[in-house]
């Protein structure tokens, strides 16, 4: 074994703990932003850490009707979508072996929805059945906006590697300065692949419980939950690598520029309600559609460009 | 072909347990049931088994959050029954207390409202401004929510002229809390995309059903128990009913916003004009004679009515108690229909239901179909085996 496989190794391992570590102290700092917001006192940090734990130690149950190979499938596809994501993001100057296909990336962001769908329609509950069916409306309606306003920044550096997207952006300047409403068009969609507000309609409490979630505990469940904490690293660290120069080629800058986009996303959060399942599909295929295609129309004619 | 959706006897919309049946296809529900039951208390039966001083605390209790409203209807009915005027300041003093109860209550609603359309942020600086108004109701009657400030001739507490200020101040910030509900739903695009033509109500099916309160005065139905069978001090002072024709769940939330500001009116002018007096009559040996009297009092949630039958003895041989809730919950099947999954929460909160106070026991024979109400003992008799 040479060094070098030896230190990729290493990284195989120790990226997922770290991703996991700072995710599930981004979703914390979401948490607790919301909470002030809303003239609560908010969890302390180590409460994501918590409940996973207690959810690993506890027993699964499996209802009688539920499919059994979907229902525990569900929660690893989550998770494999998430990790796959997690090993092809580079932080800053820190850039990992596999790093970094755009293409790949976006495909395994997608299996975490794919699986939700899978395990709220295998659990044989029908809250579970009307999440899943939510859930596939809202992946049908956000991954046209989301792989579209992804592709410009390619587009514009004329690479699918985000390492040479984060590359162009340290001469060229920030995507989210040239391409403002591909920026806006991939927040829209951030929020609705982190679940929150307005976009948390498959899991809408007051309506379906925990929709696709509702039949699942114990370890499957906390399975749920560390794909969760991965997905806060994973997706704003997508949005800085794309939009905001991969942190200008400082890991401690990408870190606080992730902390910034959950920040925004926390305060998004804490402003909306919650949309009808229509409105949510129309206002992502007109709107965030139609931001994301502009600056498509201006990142490949180079028309109106700045 | 449709699949049945249970909402209940727990869930996290409801706060307290009832049961909708709603028959889906798809995100669209085609038939609505509703099962009430499962909070059952036996309150009728215990209060003819009491005597009427122990009335007053039992039907406090009938409802947690319109407590008041409860306590006075009954003192009403009974100082009815035994022919007693009520002195001039604790009539001032009961709508000063009622009012402050139509706007916790109503601040609770749209709490309730808020949360239901997943705007937390909304629904927690809400209930934090709810409780100027709880602060204001224990300084006044010395408890939050069973005030026991009722009594039959009266009230069994006066508020020191000291505390006057303060009330008048928490007035304000009450008001100026109001003015941020009405930023909140009247310019928040989002909430009014969710509330607008929902949960349709029409005047004829309004009408047809009996809908009493807020939810009938969106219907366009002019009915307000402090208008039309004035009690208390209610007219001696001046404020307005306020009606809406759109029939839909915006038309609630906007008739009940506007009410908070009624309320805080009536407050202002019941504080105001508040005469000097005692503030209980002076019944000596209350003597009942044989005979019955209903009273009614317009409860947050709508007309409340208790109908009393005494027979001479100082125990009441029956009382009835209709809750505002029992007919609102009648029009929800009504007005579920043909809505959305995503908007049964909502539709449902929209009637601010409560459940306590209308679950009633029929144990209906399905062979020969007689329908009988069962006893307290005998329920519980029967949760044994």
């Amino acid at each position: 074994m040479t060094p070098s496989t030896l230190s990729s190794l290493a990284f195989y391992v120790l990226q997922p703990a770290f991703g996991f570590i700072v995710g599930a102290l981004f979703y914390w700092v979401f948490r607790k932003v919301r909470a002030r917001l809303q003239a609560r006192r908010g969890p302390p940090w180590y409460q994501t850490f918590a409940d996973v734990t207690k959810l690993l130690f506890k027993e699964s149950i499996t209802p009688l009707i539920a499919d059994k190979t979907i229902f525990y499938l569900a929660p690893l596809l989550a998770f494999t979508g998430y990790l796959v994501a997690l090993l092809q993001m580079p932080m800053g100057n820190v850039q990992p072996p596999l790093a970094g296909d755009l293409i790949v990336v976006l495909i395994f962001l997608t299996l975490p929805g794919v699986a939700v769908i899978l395990g709220g329609s295998g659990s044989g509950s029908p809250y579970g059945a009307i999440g899943s069916s939510r859930e596939t409306a809202l992946l049908v309606a956000s991954e046209i906006p989301f792989v579209i306003s992804a592709l410009v920044t390619g587009i514009q550096s004329k690479s699918m590697n985000i390492l040479d997207i984060t590359d162009t952006q340290n001469q060229f300047g920030p995507m989210a300065f040239h391409y403002p409403l591909a920026t806006a068009a991939f927040f829209i969609c951030m929020l609705l692949k982190l679940g929150r507000k307005p976009f948390d309609i498959p899991d809408a409490e007051v309506e379906i419980i925990a929709g696709p979630y509702t039949e699942y505990s114990g370890s499957l469940l906390g399975l749920f939950e560390i794909s969760n904490a991965l997905r806060w690293f994973v997706i704003p660290a997508l949005a800085v690598n794309l939009f905001f120069a991969g942190g200008f080629a400082n890991v401690i800058v990408f870190l606080i520029l992730s902390l910034a986009v959950v920040a925004l996303i926390s305060f998004l959060d804490a402003q909306n309600s919650r949309y009808r399942i229509d409105q949510a599909f129309n206002f992502l295929l007109t709107w965030a559609t139609l931001l994301a295609l502009i600056d498509l129309l201006r990142a490949s004619t180079g028309w109106a460009l700045w | 072909m449709p699949v049945a959706l249970p909402i209940g006897p727990y869930h996290p919309a409801l706060k307290e347990n009832t049961y909708f049946r709603l028959e889906v296809e798809g995100e669209r529900i085609v038939n609505a049931d509703l099962k009430i039951g499962y909070n059952h208390r036996g309150v009728e039966w215990l209060a003819a088994r009491r005597t009427y001083h122990q009335d007053i605390f039992l039907c406090e209790r009938v409802c947690g959050i319109c407590s008041n409203a409860h306590s006075t209807c009954f003192c009403q009915t009974v100082e009815d029954v035994a022919r007693i005027d009520v002195p001039d300041r604790a009539k001032y003093l009961r709508v000063i207390v009622a009012e402050l109860e139509r706007l916790h209550s109503h601040f609770l609603w749209f709490g309730v409202a808020m949360h239901v359309i997943g705007f937390d942020t909304a629904f927690m600086h809400m209930w934090k401004d709810r409780e100027t108004i709880m602060k204001i109701i224990e300084s006044i009657t010395g408890k939050r929510v069973n005030h026991g400030f009722n009594t039959i001739g009266g009230t069994r507490r006066d508020f020191a002229p000291s505390i006057v200020k303060s009330i008048a101040d928490g007035i304000d910030a009450i008001e100026k809390a109001a003015d941020r509900i009405r930023n909140a739903v009247t310019k928040d695009r989002l909430v009014k995309k969710r509330a607008l033509d929902i949960g349709y109500l029409s005047v004829e099916d309004a009408k047809r059903i009996s809908v009493v309160g807020p939810t009938a005065r969106a219907s366009g139905i002019n009915v307000d128990i402090r208008r039309d069978d004035p009690y208390a001090a209610y007219s001696e002072l001046d404020w307005n009913v306020v009606i809406r024709d759109e029939g839909d769940v915006l038309a609630r939330v906007v008739v009940r916003l506007l009410e908070i500001y009624e309320s805080i009116r009536l407050v202002r002018e019941a504080l105001k004009s508040l005469p000097n007096g005692p503030i209980s009559a002076d019944i000596g040996q209350l003597e009942f004679p044989v005979s019955e009297a209903y009273g009614r009092v317009e409860a947050p949630r709508g007309e409340l009515f208790y109908f009393i039958k005494s027979n001479g003895t100082n125990v009441p041989e029956r009382v009835k108690i209709r809750t505002p809730s029992y007919m609102n919950n009648a029009a929800l099947t009504t007005m579920l229909i043909g809505n959305s999954t995503a908007d049964a929460p909502l539709v449902i909160a929209s009637i601010d239901p409560c459940y306590s106070c209308t679950d009633r026991v029929a144990i209906i024979d399905v062979k020969n179909g007689e329908t009988a109400y069962a006893t307290m003992e005998e329920l519980s008799r029967r949760k044994r085996h």
